[in-house]
């Protein structure tokens, strides 16, 4: 059978949930049926664990996770598609306030949403809600997307099961296509910030499930003799990004290529760290803009940006 | 406080209470008048938080201090009071919260709406309506897949059963066998709005009975009639039958803040008109008086309120 991004991921997810004791994992359609769309296809758990099917409470489910943890226990909560999370998030967000105030994460257990984002298109209004960074705003809680193996099994490895609560990401228009294999060169600030290409011309960082996107606009510019540091920033509270202001500080140039639909990007952060350093960068966006018109029937809902465009940017200054 | 009970609370020879019966009176009566007196220190403004009172929940409380046992877990709601204290068996404890003064023994300062004290075995506080519950069954769940014993008691109202997360709740529960209590105190009052200004009514017993919940109800003002309920409650969620209790019981005081809570505010709570609240058997203080008779009350109340010299805590 041919490994694919979501059959890759689930070996690095069982890597985890096969040795690491007593965890639930839960979730609608878990153990039937198509096993969430393939999110739970070959799941597996160690004897001290156990998989769950449950029905459709996904406030409850946050909350029913948020507890366990409290009782410091391992919960990982399979999700069909972001926009269920919506009723979770007065869990997230209130529940999850109320323990970090006054407990310690390391006095916790573990709880865990890894869901999949419905980006592949014809899937009607509700995949316009495909933006994991939104979720992070509203919670402050590590929201890390799925891009490449290697970003993939460090993410898994190290936090799949562990102290404290974060939202891992599939990408359901990649399940498909093969794992990116593109080495990971540095990270940064935990799992914040992955960095795989170095160059002095100019700075790419890429958000939610742009990664791939980040390579071709990356390969394009290096047939043009134009060589780029490229990233991929997930969140994580009160991460650093002095390597993305000081790569900017060296290029000059930022590229931010993120393909979710929201208002408030989190690319925006990044800019506002600019200025506030100082740093005298030129900007170039490739977003999907929340306040722009945009249609939220059936469509194709492909990512697309303007290469000629981009180029001339790339070759301005 | 713990002078009270080491004590000999005098018996009174024309009633058949035991002495065990003596110590819920005392810790029912002593749970009256520290509500009392943080009553009056919030006529006095002495808080920066707002406080949710709970004139009226006292036999609650102390019958739930008496049904837990150590590896059972309680999760409550905003109007936490009689909980906390019931389980602290200290006012000066909760004080320490509600003032917002740190010390090395209490570092850790909740407030009121979220206070979950340690060392009580209330496990979470949440201030969001119905948002305790499904935090409770993740509790019992942690618990049935560790194979620990215990169970979880999640307190609840009239209101916030209303929330999709009350059904949630039931439907987990029930689906799963989790070892727990959901107890909802039904006063009869969200905010301000009665049942019959914001809803329809909801006949809880048949609602556990469409889900396969143990149902059981007790009028929330007698003790011994609720100590009753929630032990069989417990006893249930135990074996793994999640199980829901409905107490009728009425709140005296107003929201939030002091009682009276305006001028013209048609309640009226005042520690100098003693510590029953309404001469009705609404009040649970109402009871204790009918079970000692008015000379031991009396003799009782003025222990109490020794103890704890209001002077301390109203000058």
């Amino acid at each position: 059978m041919t490994s694919t991004y979501i059959s890759q991921i689930i070996e690095q997810v069982n890597a985890v949930t096969e040795h690491c004791g007593p965890v639930l994992l839960f979730g609608e359609n878990i153990d039937t049926g198509s096993r969430i769309a393939g999110l739970a296809r070959g799941l597996k758990v160690n004897p001290a664990g156990k998989i769950l099917n449950v029905g459709n409470c996904e406030l409850t489910h946050c909350g029913v996770g948020l507890g366990m943890m409290l009782d410091r226990g391992n919960a990982v909560l399979f999700m069909k598609q972001l926009d269920f999370l919506l009723f979770g998030l007065d869990q997230l967000v209130n529940t999850f306030n109320c323990i970090r105030a006054y407990i310690s994460s390391s006095d916790l257990g573990s709880f865990t949403i890894f869901l999949i984002i419905c980006d592949q298109g014809y899937q009607g209004p509700q995949s316009s809600l495909n933006s994991a960074g939104d979720f992070a705003s509203l919670t402050n809680i590590e929201v890390y997307c799925l891009n490449s193996a290697e970003d993939a099994s460090c993410v898994i490895r190290e936090k799949f099961v562990s102290p404290g609560v974060r939202i891992i990401c599939t990408s359901q228009r990649l399940f498909g296509a093969p794992l990116l294999e593109l080495p990971v060169a540095a990270r940064f600030s935990g799992n914040a910030i992955f960095k795989y290409l170095s160059g002095n011309d100019i700075t790419i960082v890429c958000f939610n499930f742009a990664l791939r996107q980040g390579i071709e606009i990356s390969n394009q510019l290096r047939s043009s003799g134009i060589r780029a540091d490229l990233f991929h920033a997930n969140f994580v509270p009160n991460m650093d990004m002095s390597t993305l202001v000081e790569s900017c500080k060296r290029t000059g140039k930022l590229v931010i290529v993120d393909d979710s639909k929201t208002v408030t990007k989190f690319g925006d952060v990044l800019v506002t760290e600019l200025t506030q350093h100082g740093v005298r960068t030129l900007v170039r966006l490739i977003t999907r803009r929340g306040c722009i018109d945009t249609d939220y029937g059936v469509t194709s809902d492909q990512f697309q940006y303007d290469r000629e465009e981009l180029l001339a940017f790339a070759h301005s200054g | 406080m713990d002078k009270l009970k080491d004590n000999k609370i005098p018996q009174n020879q024309g009633n058949n209470l035991t002495s065990d019966a003596n110590i819920d009176a005392v810790d029912m009566l002593r749970l009256r008048y520290w509500q009392h007196l943080i009553n009056e220190m919030l006529k006095r403004k002495q808080f920066k938080i707002p406080i949710h009172l709970a004139f009226g929940h006292e036999a609650v409380a102390v019958a739930l201090d008496r049904c837990v046992e150590p590896d059972d877990a309680i999760c409550l709601t905003h109007r936490n009071i009689a909980y906390n204290l019931a389980r602290l068996r200290s006012l000066d404890s909760i004080l320490g919260h509600y003032r917002l003064i740190s010390t090395p023994v209490q570092p850790g300062l909740m407030g009121s709406m979220n206070l979950a004290a340690e060392h009580t075995s209330i496990a979470y506080t949440s201030s969001v309506l119905g948002n305790n519950l499904p935090v409770a069954m993740g509790i019992a769940m942690n618990r049935k897949l560790a194979g620990r014993s215990g169970v979880v008691f999640v307190l609840t109202g009239d209101g916030a059963m209303e929330e999709g997360a009350f059904w949630e709740t039931c439907l987990f529960a029930r689906s799963h066998h989790l070892g727990l209590v959901i107890i909802v105190e039904n006063n009869n009052y969200s905010m301000s709005s009665t049942i019959d200004q914001r809803r329809s009514g909801i006949d809880l017993a048949q609602v556990c009975s469409g889900v396969g919940l143990r149902y059981h109800h007790a009028k929330g003002a007698i003790f011994a009639d609720t100590k009753r309920a929630i032990s069989a409650a417990r006893v249930d969620a135990a074996s793994g039958n999640p199980a829901c209790i409905e107490l009728e019981l009425t709140t005296f005081n107003q929201h939030a803040g002091p009682t009276p809570g305006w001028p013209g505010d048609s309640l009226h709570i005042a520690l100098d008109d003693g510590l029953l609240v309404k001469d009705s058997p609404e009040d649970p203080i109402y009871h204790i008086r009918q079970a000692l008779g008015a000379a031991m009350f009396e003799r009782l109340v003025n222990q109490i309120m020794k103890a704890d010299c209001s002077d301390k805590y109203l000058h």
